[in-house]
């Protein structure tokens, strides 16, 4: 379990990130440079740590702009990290150079978000799948070539595979397509599979078609699945836990009904107030203000502190760790108000037994 | 007093290869001034068909029969120039994107002006100083008038984008998935503002979307599509608290929902091609309650909450 120190120490996880930042430079106009204005690198992702076990979906959920797709890509290392390191089955995957990242390419897949982009819409279902095979040498033979394509449509649901494996992207579905990415990934036998918004693409009809999928090949396979989603609901239906970014930071990381029924941060309230309902049973109140954060914009302290409707004067100057929340369990959470080590001492006493 | 009526409608879609899409298949709605109305429904259902054949702006190769009457006005009828009469001063519409619906190269101020102009209502010193009141009614402020697209965000392009369709005020406010490409912050504030402005100015919404949760925040009636068709339409509480259709109720259990633990569903098999011919319900072949009757075309049945389903009508068990 992820709040037990020991086994933090003892077993190794399947994925480790630990205090990744990726810092993109910018260009600034000639009025910014002189006027002194704005800030050259855009901090997209800003010293996060986290990790996923084998037969575990965590759910990477924040606003567009929180750099939740930047970790993604560094921690597969289609982006080179700025600072901090990522460990793959125990390899530094920063360390690597591009040819020792081959052989852990297929043990670490992405799933894209629109399926009517990541698919060439020339190839058939089978070869869609069988280029990886033969990109990565993975197929000795025409025969074993096609049981591996055969064997990966099967797992993903796509039967008769004979007739799924002769179509071409267009006479497929949105869903299906999904499926056949997911295959093409399977084929290669990942350890740990990135899904970027799989589903948010996608008719709510095959939606949950496709995450029951994920759900199955997290138990089935044993996979680690980071799913990065906006979409609470999605991640509470599916997530062990979830993380919450904002503006490339982590703000509440948990076990995901912990985070959903009792959130600790104040973001993490707003984004659950903020999701539409159907069954609403108190009148929902305003929702939050201001605009999402800008990269290159960093407020100091903590970083929420403009939009948050509880901020006192620290939060405007002092940097927020991730630690327990001061409420118990196994939360944690970067807030001054609520962190338990950062409370005020009298919250402290009270949680003492 | 009805601000949109629409009549039997059809919209057929030619394809180059001589074959046509059926994509409206005989709607007949009518949306009263004030109310707010959701069109739920997923892609290819023909929701965007039905707003884009309200405000007359389907392409040449649709064709058209029925009819449409906006704010009493005939849309359909004299071809573009009555279509150009409603548009903007009867009827203005809100696109997913906020980019692509405005100009990248002229200021947003002006993009909200024009239509005044255009339309012969306003100078330009007025066009400005009414420019400035929308912008403030759409919670920006005023110097986003000196702006470009590109400068601003997401969701206060689809301010401006609001405030542009608030120009000319219209009698009727079409928004086909407005909240789409925002996130869900961005999003509630956008539903938000549209559901306060309609009610504030007496406009008529119809949002269309596949969002449910969009519509039980924004619209207080809902319409329900499949395969071009209207399936059901009653009180957005009703519908999607005690929704009638079949298919209604797959689509709640289909969709996720925060704090509340209940396994997902999917709804089998896929939605009818639309360059086939459709006989009797298009849910049929997917829906579970199916039986003889559902070979011949049900019909919308009841009194305020209406719902086009044999099983409904003759209250087989569910």
């Amino acid at each position: 379990m992820s709040a037990d120190p020991e086994s933090r120490v003892a077993a190794a996880h399947l994925l480790e990130v630990r205090d990744l930042a990726v810092h993109f430079a910018l260009k600034r106009s000639l009025g910014d440079r002189l006027g002194g204005r704005g800030s050259s690198v855009a901090r997209a992702v800003d010293g996060v740590s986290l990790h996923l076990d084998a037969g575990e979906l965590l759910a990477l959920v924040g606003e567009s702009g929180s750099g939740k797709t930047t970790l993604a890509l560094a921690a597969l290392r289609l982006l080179d990290p700025t600072a901090g390191t990522v460990l793959l089955e125990g390899s530094d995957v920063t360390a690597l150079s591009r040819r020792q990242l081959r052989p852990l390419r297929r043990r670490a897949q992405l799933i894209h978000q629109d399926p009517y982009a990541s698919l060439d819409p020339r190839l058939r279902t089978r070869d869609l799948i069988a280029e990886a095979l033969r990109i990565h040498g993975l197929a000795p033979s025409k025969e074993a070539e096609q049981a591996l394509v055969h064997d990966a449509l099967t797992k993903v649901g796509l039967t008769p595979v004979e007739s799924f494996a002769e179509r071409y992207p267009h006479q497929l579905s949105g869903g299906q397509r999904q499926r056949v990415a997911i295959a093409g990934s399977l084929v290669l036998g990942p350890s740990l599979l990135v899904a970027d918004e799989p589903v948010s693409m996608l008719d709510v009809s095959v939606r949950a078609g496709v995450l029951e999928l994920l759900d199955r090949l997290r138990d089935e396979e044993r996979l680690g699945i980071l799913m990065i989603t906006h979409d609470l609901a999605t991640a509470a239906h599916v997530a062990d836990r979830i993380a919450v970014m904002y503006h490339g930071n982590l703000v509440e990381l948990g076990v995901a009904h912990a985070v959903i029924d009792s959130p600790r941060h104040p973001y993490t309230q707003a984004l659950i107030h903020a999701v539409p309902r159907v069954h609403r049973e108190e009148e929902r109140v305003r929702t939050l203000p201001g605009e999402p954060p800008d990269a290159s914009h960093v407020p100091p302290g903590c970083r929420f502190h403009p939009r948050c409707p509880i901020a006192e004067e620290r939060c405007r100057v002092e940097v927020p760790q991730l630690l327990p929340a001061a409420s118990g369990g196994t939360t944690l959470v970067a807030c001054h108000l609520r962190s338990a080590s950062a409370g005020p001492t009298t919250l402290r006493e009270e949680t003492l037994p | 007093m009805s601000v949109l009526e629409l009549r039997g409608l059809h919209v057929w879609f030619d394809a180059p290869d001589g074959s046509a899409a059926h994509a409206v298949r005989g709607v007949d709605l009518t949306v009263k001034a004030g109310e707010r109305v959701g069109v739920l429904g997923e892609s290819g259902c023909g929701k965007t068909t039905l707003v884009l054949a309200a405000m007359g702006l389907l392409p040449s190769f649709a064709a058209v029969a029925g009819s449409v009457f906006l704010d009493g006005l005939d849309v359909l009828g004299g071809g573009e120039e009555s279509a150009r009469r409603v548009r903007w001063t009867h009827a203005a519409m809100v696109f997913q994107g906020a980019m692509s619906a405005m100009n990248p190269v002229h200021r947003v101020g002006r993009q909200i002006g024009d239509p005044m102009v255009f339309h012969g209502l306003k100078s330009q010193a007025e066009a400005k100083r009414r420019t400035a009141e929308l912008l403030e009614l759409v919670g920006l402020p005023a110097s986003v008038a000196r702006r470009y697209p590109h400068e601003l965000s997401g969701g206060m392009r689809q301010r401006a984008v609001i405030a542009m369709a608030l120009a000319c005020e219209p009698a009727v406010l079409f928004a086909d998935e407005p909240t789409t490409a925002l996130d869900v912050v961005v999003q509630a504030q956008i539903g938000d503002l549209l559901a306060e402005l309609t009610e504030r100015l007496g406009l008529a919404l119809v949002m269309v979307t596949h969002d449910i949760g969009m519509i039980a925040e924004t619209s207080l009636r809902a319409v329900v599509m499949y395969a071009g068709v209207v399936v059901e339409d009653g009180p957005t509480r009703d519908v999607l608290t005690a929704p009638r259709h079949p298919y209604t109720n797959l689509l709640l259990e289909a969709t996720p929902v925060v704090n509340r633990d209940r396994p997902l569903v999917s709804i089998p098999g896929t939605p009818p091609r639309l360059d086939e011919p459709v006989s009797g319900c298009a849910f049929a072949p997917r829906c579970p309650r199916a039986f003889e009757a559902c070979a011949e075309r049900p019909r919308l049945q009841g009194a305020g909450h209406v719902v086009a389903c044999h099983a409904v009508a003759q209250g087989r068990p569910a």
